[in-house]
């Protein structure tokens, strides 16, 4: 086994973002690994209604080599698509328990009361979450890295956790992919809502809606009328719940300038920068609401609250979040995860001068089509 | 029958019987001239027969023993002597005792804490931890003439019901008896190894899924060599974990008490001359998750703690407290036994 170059080889000085990544999407026990030349890319699902995408970059790793294995197996179902033709490579794509290697990620600096998440917190501060503060000495992280490795077409993925005197090694078995994975369709060309904001604000009201244990979660926006962008919770046991992003025009420098375009553009004409001249909620950055004819103004979609509930991990450690909606209501959630590079170790080029590594998770839902939550379960499943 | 004696390190008291009460409800108490004893001899898990100097939790000046044997053994519902001993942590000075109430034999404890209080209140009643932990306790207080700013001296009695062993009900109670170990090897920081060996069972609980296993705890195996290594690992479908300690220290033993052809012909000095990476020099033994995360509780005394190990049969600990003055005399011994795979 050590005489052969294995495909795959990274190792990373803080596992901890790694750990903070794949939490991320840990609603489910198992998870769909594709290696690539550019990074790991984990995908997680449920009854193919809920989709959860962590790509680890290969900017997270001190060392990343990958060697694409050539001449797979005729029966692999890659095999299709051939737009990389020009040799026979192919990136390998194996099922491991996710459960399993967050348990093992989290053996890594396990004595650090610092690596504690601050997920059980009901509400977060919109700030950034990262995990370094006053504390965490990264003089004390220089001896460890976590190393994971894939030798060959089969073989159990290889976690390698050194620490001074102690080395921890998981082999994760391997599994074939059923065939089943097949991602949750968004059509970028039709998408008919975007709104970025900070992820803590999303988190809190998810927070906030899910108290009153909700079935349905309805998002409702609108480019002309109050509320524009509200989420709301119903079909649980108790009354229904709602938050607004309101507007708050008095506070803004700009409140009264909105104000005095807002006649124009119910002229209906369209301005290219419309965040600027349509009122859109304080805490949005972008907010872009193009409604199909058919739906009039106002855009409203239901999904399942507990799925929502799944990516709450997700909004409490992202920086930003993208929530994109196409025309079909498949609703997407893209968060923007920062990572401060001082926590990342001293085999990185310090000078360099990068910045803190941005990281990407996205949730995919697919919404509920019929009015009550649970008929539509099994009548969503096969919408892809 | 008479045992009074003076509490000279209640911090290692309350910590000793912390982790004894972990193993098992009732523990064998056993006093006898210059020596305590405290026995867990459950119905499964692991035994402990831990002995101790006098010294090394009383006061040798204050202890009175008077019993027909010289020995007074007692069953002791260690939970209760941990939670009563935990008052005792902060006093000045503590008194156990065996008395009576009625017909029920008791260790009494009398502890008197000191504290200052601020007010000049008659009674003083600022801090109510004092009457929180005395809840079935007795508390008097004897507050100076004075007022303002002064020390007052609280005492609780705290009585835990014990049963008085007759030396027939333990004559059949034998300390374990193992055969020469084939490793033995000073183990790495306690709360190091408990907590990578809790996430370990967390990993084959959870890969076993929760329907027919949560009665079977799963198994870890634990094995070691001459050459300064310690493996603790655990297997499932989904994955297989290890983690390896090296540069550990295998003691050697003392060459007072065995003459050098018996050295020579102990298993430990064979898997010695195997080589570090000889499979053969591992001795390894297979024990129950939850009962070994137990056993590791023993750590927040900060032991030295040596493992021998009895390939596939046993795993023994010997747990020295630190700070004794030899040694040798205060020792926990821990019996694991090795499950078949």
């Amino acid at each position: 086994m050590a005489d052969v170059e294995p495909i795959f080889s990274a190792v990373s000085s803080n596992a901890h973002h790694l750990y903070t990544l794949l939490q991320c999407i840990g609603f489910a026990s198992k998870a769909t690994v594709q290696l690539t030349p550019d990074g790991i890319r984990f995908s997680a699902e449920e009854s193919r209604v809920i989709q959860g995408l962590a790509f680890l970059d290969k900017a997270l790793f001190t060392s990343y080599t990958f060697n694409p294995p050539t001449a797979p197996n005729n029966t692999s179902r890659d095999s299709g698509d051939d737009d990389d033709s020009s040799d026979t490579s192919y990136h390998p794509c194996f099922v491991v328990s996710l459960s399993a290697l967050l348990e093992t990620l989290k053996i890594f600096g396990m004595n650090d009361s610092s690596a504690a998440g601050t997920y059980k917190t009901a509400s977060v501060q919109p700030s950034n979450s990262s995990s370094s503060n006053a504390f965490t000495t990264p003089a004390l992280l220089f001896d460890r890295s976590c190393t994971l490795q894939y030798f060959r077409t089969g073989s159990p993925l290889g976690i390698t956790l050194s620490e001074t005197g102690v080395k921890t090694t998981c082999e994760l078995t391997t599994y074939e992919p059923d065939g089943g994975e097949v991602d949750i369709p968004l059509q970028r060309d039709a998408i008919i809502m975007k709104v970025i904001m900070r992820s803590a604000w999303l988190h809190n009201a998810i927070a906030e809606l899910g108290a009153t244990n909700p079935n349905v979660l309805k998002i409702s926006a609108s480019a002309t009328q109050e509320p524009f962008f509200a989420l709301s919770g119903s079909g649980g046991p108790f009354s229904e719940s709602s938050v607004e992003f309101s507007v708050e025009q008095p506070s803004q420098n700009n409140g009264a300038a909105s104000q005095s375009r807002k006649v124009l553009t119910d002229d209906g004409t369209s301005r290219p920068r419309a965040k600027r001249v349509k009122p859109a909620p304080t805490v949005t950055e972008t907010f872009l609401v193009s409604p199909p004819s058919s739906m009039g103004s106002r855009i409203k979609q239901d999904y399942r609250f507990s799925l929502i509930q799944k990516a709450s991990r997700a909004m409490a450690v992202a920086n930003k979040v993208s929530i994109r909606n196409d025309r079909q209501g498949v609703l997407s959630l893209q968060f923007m995860i920062e990572f401060d590079t001082h926590g990342s170790g001293g085999a990185r080029p310090s000078g360099g001068a990068l910045g803190p590594i941005v990281a990407f998770v996205d949730f995919r839902f697919v919404p509920l089509l019929d009015d009550e939550g649970a008929a539509g379960e099994e009548g969503t499943g096969d919408l892809d | 029958m008479r045992f009074r004696t003076q509490l000279s390190n209640a911090a290692t008291f309350s910590k000793l019987t912390a982790s004894l009460s972990s193993l098992g409800k009732v523990c064998w108490m056993r006093l006898e001239d210059g020596i305590v004893r405290f026995t867990i001899i459950p119905d499964q898990g692991t035994q402990v027969w831990a002995q101790l100097p006098v010294d090394a939790i009383f006061e040798e000046s204050n202890y009175i023993l008077e019993a027909n044997a010289g020995v007074i053994n007692l069953e002791v519902p260690v939970g209760a002597l941990h939670r009563a001993l935990r008052s005792a942590v902060a006093a000045t000075s503590t008194q156990l005792r065996l008395t009576k109430k009625g017909n029920v034999p008791l260790l009494a404890l009398t502890i008197h804490v000191s504290s200052w209080t601020t007010g000049s209140n008659a009674l003083g009643m600022t801090d109510s931890d004092h009457a929180a932990l005395a809840r079935q306790a007795t508390t008097t207080s004897r507050p100076g003439p004075i007022s303002g700013p002064r020390e007052r001296e609280t005492v609780i009695t705290q009585e835990i019901p014990v049963k008085v062993l007759h030396e027939s009900a333990i004559e059949g109670l034998h300390e374990p008896r193992c055969r020469d170990p084939d490793v033995h090897i000073i183990l790495p920081s306690l709360f190091q190894l408990k907590s990578i060996s809790e996430r370990f069972t967390k990993l084959a609980t959870d890969a076993k899924g929760s329907a027919t296993s949560a009665v079977v705890s799963p198994k870890l195996e634990l094995s070691a060599n001459m050459h300064g290594s310690l493996k603790l690992a655990i297997a499932t479908d989904a994955l297989r974990i290890s983690s390896v300690w090296t540069d550990l220290v295998n003691p050697s033993l003392d060459p007072g008490q065995l003459s050098q052809t018996e050295i020579e012909q102990l298993p430990s000095e064979r898997m010695r001359a195997l080589s570090g990476d000889d499979e053969a020099g591992w001795a390894k033994v297979r024990i129950d998750g939850k009962d070994w995360g137990r056993v590791l509780s023993v750590g927040r005394l900060s032991p030295k703690v040596v493992a021998c190990f009895i390939h596939e049969t046993a795993l023994i600990l010997y747990v020295y407290l630190p700070g004794s003055s030899n040694g040798e005399d205060s020792c926990l011994t821990y019996y694991i036994n090795s499950y078949a795979a």
